[in-house]
């Protein structure tokens, strides 16, 4: 559908949003600003030359309002007081004209600004994975994309202000110039020095308000902190301290709030005393020079009305500089998510990618994934296991040379360190699938489906190879069904399913799994692991566990004790021979230890 | 006009996601409730809210000096008066304007002074109240409304207190003393005002008609937005694994579009209320003139005078325009009122029940209970009696309804129909505090809270002084003293989002330790130990066993090793119990427990 056009509105600046937001700058926060006023330049522009306008109206008014007292009141002719009216009336209506385009394009400055700043902290945020929430509180990055993007938008939005302002005072001294030269220099010399008589204040304003914004992102992550975890304090309490620390940080931010509030007193005061007092110079010298004849009474009184509109340019002027200031504080934090860098970052010379089939090998342990086969992997410590999974994803990277996870082509045999291919390279041949892995709020079939989509027959199959077909029938949408967040509605087990349908369909050479099966039933657990050795046939598959079950349905079995390997052969193998393996997976339960 | 509406309404058919009412699932609250919560913090803070509003009369007053003076200075010129007498008059609008901008100073920060105070007292109230939300509301509700709410709610309520309240004080007062200033002068001046009044007060309803709608709909997009960034930073690890990146960035701008979409049905909206607001703030001044005229030409009024009542106008336009501009902000800041106050709504009304007399310690009695999340029932009618002190292990199919048992059981979800009662009493019917005495769910999904370890488990027992000696007990009960003991700064250590990620089995094992803190009579466990291995499990379960030891234990599990130890067993098939018994027992029998025992154990 086509955007509603208004009058005036230039064709080109209605887009539609979001656009592509383009790559930062986030050397600071400055440069930030500039890099979305530069991307931004056009409506900027735009917005900047309608207000303009609008501004100029208003000083044309004063001049209107002055010539009106001289020729239609004072000298008390009716006909020319009509005409002024008329005047007065058509400059009204231009102006009213103005406004709507001008709230517009006001407007559009604010979404566009807002919504580029929102995606590219979404897009860093999804460019660092884990390294993230490694490095900042996951309030901290959430109050980004909510408090910060608005004070990012509230300043360009009415950064158009700012042109503006700077045509009113050009117009303002450029009439005065003309009727009467001291007026004119007056004008120039005083506004600079008013604005830059502001300076001192605005330094321990933006001092309070940074530590403001502290204390603010404080409490957004104690909020966000104590909504994530209500379902623990509701459960089992807490409600009590958690209240209270709440409490005492939203007093802090109370008593922050205040300190800033004297600041913007003194700034508001500022803003009234120092336009007030240009105001007086001129009337008194003014009514002086009225008195000597040397300007009229109406022309008094215009100049009365263009340093209203001075007033106005420069309040204006002072209250852009306080937004810039929150505006600068916000691109602080926006910049310290932009200027992250991965934990593995990519490597800058990338090493030949191997050809497929590859065998994953983790020098530190000694295990080695076979190409083309389903290999068990058992560790005697949950604590191992979650290290090996890791390596074997390139998710930690154990010091010193040589432990290194590699691939190795098992045509030539010409091995390649993880560390030596790029990230992304590493993430699509080898998936590590485990239990703590996100399911994402939308439609199942699209939280299933890698990017390119499955058919609905490929769908029920790798549905059919978890063993979730119950999970989709429990919804009448069946594929269709919306998952709520983190997919809360369906169970431990039923979630765990659907994890594992969905690294089937994204189908990698290379699969990591790490107990997969831990939350199901037995009868799941056998026919999981039944399905998965015939889903996976003929890839290459790690399964970590230390299930019986799924173990027996692999082609080879890996013994891990205290970080090594220390034998290998079939389960059944490995169950009659290595005595420290049975008792890892073997189900015996003695009786002796019934409490 | 109307066709220009469909074009900018938000679509509500976007294919791509759900739309947001289906994601908050907290209510708003209604209007009535919002002017009572109002009328409250003006009983509770009137005398400081008059203080302030006289602190704007004065400064109001004392910004009336420059366009009075200078109408007697214009009279002087007009009369050739002396110089002096025109110094003099300077001198006078210079002490006016030292007047008003300390008035300014001090009216200002006391209302932002007031403003923090009663913004602090809503969104303490707000935690207050989503700290009572029931915890079944909790698990249906998604926390990316409840963080928009907490954030950008109280953010926009924070720019109404901060920055509307103050400039309506001050905009209400400057009028009000202008009007009067103006009636001073000559009561018909006031006359020029009338068609302005008239089209602010007809554009300004048809505004106030349609924006809050439009705006509830705007803030819901926004709580979309926040789920989605809530989403990707917490789901970061998950979309880099499953290189979703460009997927997760094309659905933030999906969410982004829809926010737009609704910013641009308010933003029309806007654009037809300004233009007539413009028009009226300047007609106002043309209209003076032409009344002023018509007073001087009948020597009414001098032209110092019309001089005067032009600058008054003039000076008048702002704060109307102010006080209109505020409408926007305060519809805004009253919307989100009505999201905050809202949870409110959900809040749990505690039951009636104290402890009864005929409490027995330990017992749970669940009779012919049903239930359904939604209309799909997951429970059909269980029957389940145990004795204090008994271990129960609760076994069967994945997505058999032992999940939901369970949440029944702790007073997560009152049944449908039937009845659950723990220690001889409705769970229903109890406080939380009171539920939780009786009975705790422990599931798999648990957190850790941003601070130290020892305040992540102190929030067990609610209290601000714990003596570490029971933290460390309980840390040993569930076999966790050791790698706490390994951590850099021991109970000290600081943990949670953004500080030390722990372990899953380490952050199961603290879920625990809260729970042995807790002590409560009845404790369900609900796949409590998954995510440790097979061996640490069992051994934590059994030294669990006798921490817990006169406690009744509900653990549904699949380690069977669990329903081994375990004193009876039910079997939950299809919503129903369809075994009961002993370990021995069931396995005699040749049911789906013994076939479970077999399967369990694989084909040796």
């Amino acid at each position: 559908m086509d955007p509603p056009r208004f009058s005036g509105y230039s064709p080109r600046t209605v887009r539609v949003l979001p656009q592509p937001p383009g790559i930062p700058d986030h050397r600071s926060a400055n440069r930030f600003l500039l890099w979305l006023a530069r991307s931004e330049w056009r409506p900027l522009a735009w917005a900047g030359g309608v207000d303009s306008a609008y501004r100029l109206c208003g000083v044309l008014m004063s001049a209107a309002v002055g010539a009106t007292l001289d020729s239609g009141v004072v000298e008390g002719d009716p006909r020319s007081l009509l005409l002024w009216f008329g005047v007065l009336t058509g400059l009204t209506l231009l102006s009213t004209a103005l406004v709507p385009v001008g709230v517009r394009a006001m407007a559009f400055n604010w979404y566009s600004s807002a919504y580029r700043t929102v995606q590219v902290v979404i897009a860093r945020s999804v460019a660092l994975g884990p390294t993230l929430t490694r490095r900042l509180p996951s309030g901290e990055v959430v109050a980004v994309g909510t408090d910060d993007i608005d004070r990012v938008g509230d300043f360009y939005e009415d950064s158009a202000l700012v042109p503006a302002s700077v045509v009113t005072i050009g117009a303002v001294s450029v009439l005065m110039l003309s009727s009467h030269v001291t007026f004119g220099l007056i004008v120039l010399v005083a506004v600079p020095v008013m604005v830059v008589g502001m300076v001192p204040l605005l330094r321990p304003f933006s001092r309070r308000q940074e530590h403001h914004r502290t204390r603010q992102a404080e409490l957004t992550t104690r909020a966000t902190d104590l909504v994530s975890g209500l379902r623990v304090l509701r459960g089992v309490g807490g409600e009590r301290t958690v209240g209270d620390r709440y409490r005492e940080e939203s007093q802090r931010v109370r008593a922050a709030g205040v300190r800033v509030g004297w600041m913007d007193a003194a700034l508001q005061a500022v803003r009234e005393l120092y336009p007030g007092l240009l105001l007086v110079g001129i009337v008194w010298y003014g009514a002086r020079l009225a008195l000597a004849g040397d300007i009229t009474v109406g022309q008094l009184v215009a100049f009365y009305g263009y340093t209203g509109n001075l007033a106005v340019a420069i309040r204006y002027l002072m209250h852009a500089s306080s937004l810039f200031i929150s505006a600068r504080v916000a691109a602080d934090h926006v910049v310290r998510v932009l200027s992250l860098e991965h934990d593995h970052p990519d490597p800058e010379h990338p090493a030949d990618p191997p050809a497929a089939p590859c065998d994953l090998r983790d020098p530190a342990s000694g295990v080695v994934v076979a190409a083309g086969r389903t290999t068990g992997v058992v560790c005697s410590d949950a604590a191992g296991a979650t290290a090996l999974a890791e390596r074997l994803g390139r998710y930690r990277e154990d010091e010193g040379d040589g432990a290194d996870t590699l691939l190795v082509e098992t045509a030539t045999g010409r091995e390649v360190r993880l560390r030596d291919l790029p990230l992304r390279d590493v993430r699509r041949r080898v998936l590590v699938a485990s239990n703590s892995a996100h399911l994402f709020s939308g439609r199942l079939r699209e939280e299933l489906s890698p990017d390119e989509g499955l058919s609905d027959d490929r769908l029920a199959a790798v549905v059919r190879a978890a063993y979730a077909d119950d999970v989709v029938r429990q919804s009448p949408a069946g594929f269709d069904a919306l998952l709520t967040e983190r997919g809360r509605e369906y169970s431990g087990g039923q979630q765990q399913r659907l994890r594992l349908a969905r690294a089937f369909g994204l189908d990698p050479e290379i699969l990591v799994l790490v107990e997969p099966a831990s939350a199901v039933d037995a009868h799941s657990e056998a026919a999981i692991g039944a399905r998965l050795a015939a889903e996976r046939k003929g890839r290459t598959t790690a399964l970590i566990t230390t299930s019986p079950l799924l173990l027996d349905h692999t082609d080879h079995v890996l013994f891990v004790d205290g970080g090594r390997v220390v034998a290998e052969g079939s389960h059944r193998d490995l169950l009659a021979s290595a005595p420290g393996y049975a008792d890892t997976v073997l189900r015996t339960v003695s009786t002796s230890g019934k409490p | 006009m109307t066709r220009t509406t469909e074009h900018v309404l938000p679509r509500t058919d976007d294919p791509e996601l759900p739309m947001p009412a289906e994601t908050a699932a907290l209510p708003v609250a209604p209007v009535s409730m919002v002017w009572t919560r109002l009328r409250r913090a003006g009983r509770d803070h009137g005398g400081r809210l008059l203080a302030v509003v006289a602190l704007y009369g004065m400064a109001a007053l004392a910004a009336l000096v420059a366009p009075w003076v200078l109408g007697m200075v214009i009279d002087a010129v007009r009369g050739g008066a002396d110089p002096g007498r025109i110094d003099l008059l300077a001198v006078v609008i210079v002490v006016g304007l030292l007047f008003h901008a300390g008035f300014t100073l001090v009216s200002v920060a006391q209302s932002i002074r007031f403003g923090e105070g009663v913004l602090a007292e809503l969104r303490e109230e707000f935690v207050r109240a989503v700290l009572r939300l029931p915890l079944g509301t909790v698990e249906r509700a998604g926390t990316g409304d409840l963080v928009a709410r907490s954030g950008r709610d109280i953010g926009h309520l924070s720019h109404t207190v901060r920055h509307s309240v103050p400039v309506m004080a001050v905009s209400t007062v400057t009028v009000a003393v202008i009007v009067t200033a103006i009636g001073l002068l000559h009561p018909a001046l006031l006359l020029a005002w009338a068609p302005t009044l008239l089209i602010i007060w007809v554009s300004t309803r048809w505004y106030a008609r349609r924006a809050p709608d439009g705006y509830i709909r705007e803030l819901a997009t926004y709580s979309d937005l926040t789920q989605s960034v809530t989403d990707t930073v917490e789901g970061a690890h998950t979309l880099e694994a499953l290189g979703r990146q460009l997927r997760q960035t094309a659905r933030a701008d999906a969410k982004i579009r829809r926010a737009y979409r609704a910013e641009r049905y308010t933003l029309w909206l806007r654009c037809v209320w300004y233009p007539p607001l413009e028009f009226a703030y300047l007609f106002a001044t043309a209209c003076t003139f032409l009344v002023a005229g018509y007073l001087h030409a009948n020597g009414m009024l001098t032209v110092g005078q019309i001089a005067t009542a032009v600058f008054l106008s003039v000076q008048m336009t702002r704060p109307v325009e102010q006080l209109v501009d505020q409408v926007d902000s305060l519809m805004m800041g009253f919307t989100s009122l009505r999201r905050l106050l809202g949870v409110r709504l959900a809040e749990e009304r505690p039951g009636v029940s104290e402890a009864d007399a005929d409490h027995v310690p330990g017992t749970v009695e669940v009779r012919g209970a049903r239930f359904g999340y939604t209309d799909t029932e997951v429970l059909h009618g269980v029957d389940l009696v145990l004795r204090p002190g008994e271990r129960l292990a609760v076994v069967g199919p994945s997505g058999a309804g032992k999940s939901t048992l369970g949440k029944l059981i702790a007073g997560v979800h009152a049944p449908t129909s039937g009845s659950v009662r723990v220690g001889g009493v409705d769970m229903a019917g109890l406080s939380p505090e009171l539920r939780r005495e009786r009975a705790i769910l422990l599931s798999q999904e648990s957190h850790v809270f941003r601070g130290t370890v020892a305040e992540n488990l102190a929030l067990a027992l609610d209290a601000a002084e714990v003596d570490r000696d029971r933290l460390w007990e309980a840390l040993a009960a569930v076999d966790a003293d050791a790698w706490v003991r390994s951590l850099p700064d021991g109970l000290d250590t600081r943990v949670g989002s953004g500080d030390l990620t722990l372990d899953p089995a380490h952050v199961q094992q603290l879920a625990l330790a809260r729970v042995v803190l807790a002590d409560p009579e009845v404790l369900v466990l609900d796949e409590a130990t998954s995510l440790m291995d097979p061996g640490s499990a069992r051994h934590l379960e059994r030294s669990l066993a006798g921490v817990l030891s006169g406690r009744t234990v509900v653990a549904i599990a699949h380690r069977l090793h669990t329903a081994h130890d375990a004193d009876r067993i039910a079997v939950v098939e299809d919503g129903r119990v369809s075994e009961l018994g002993s370990h021995d027992e069931l396995l005699a029998r040749g049911g789906s427990y013994a076939d479970l025992w077999r399967a369990w154990h694989g084909a040796v």
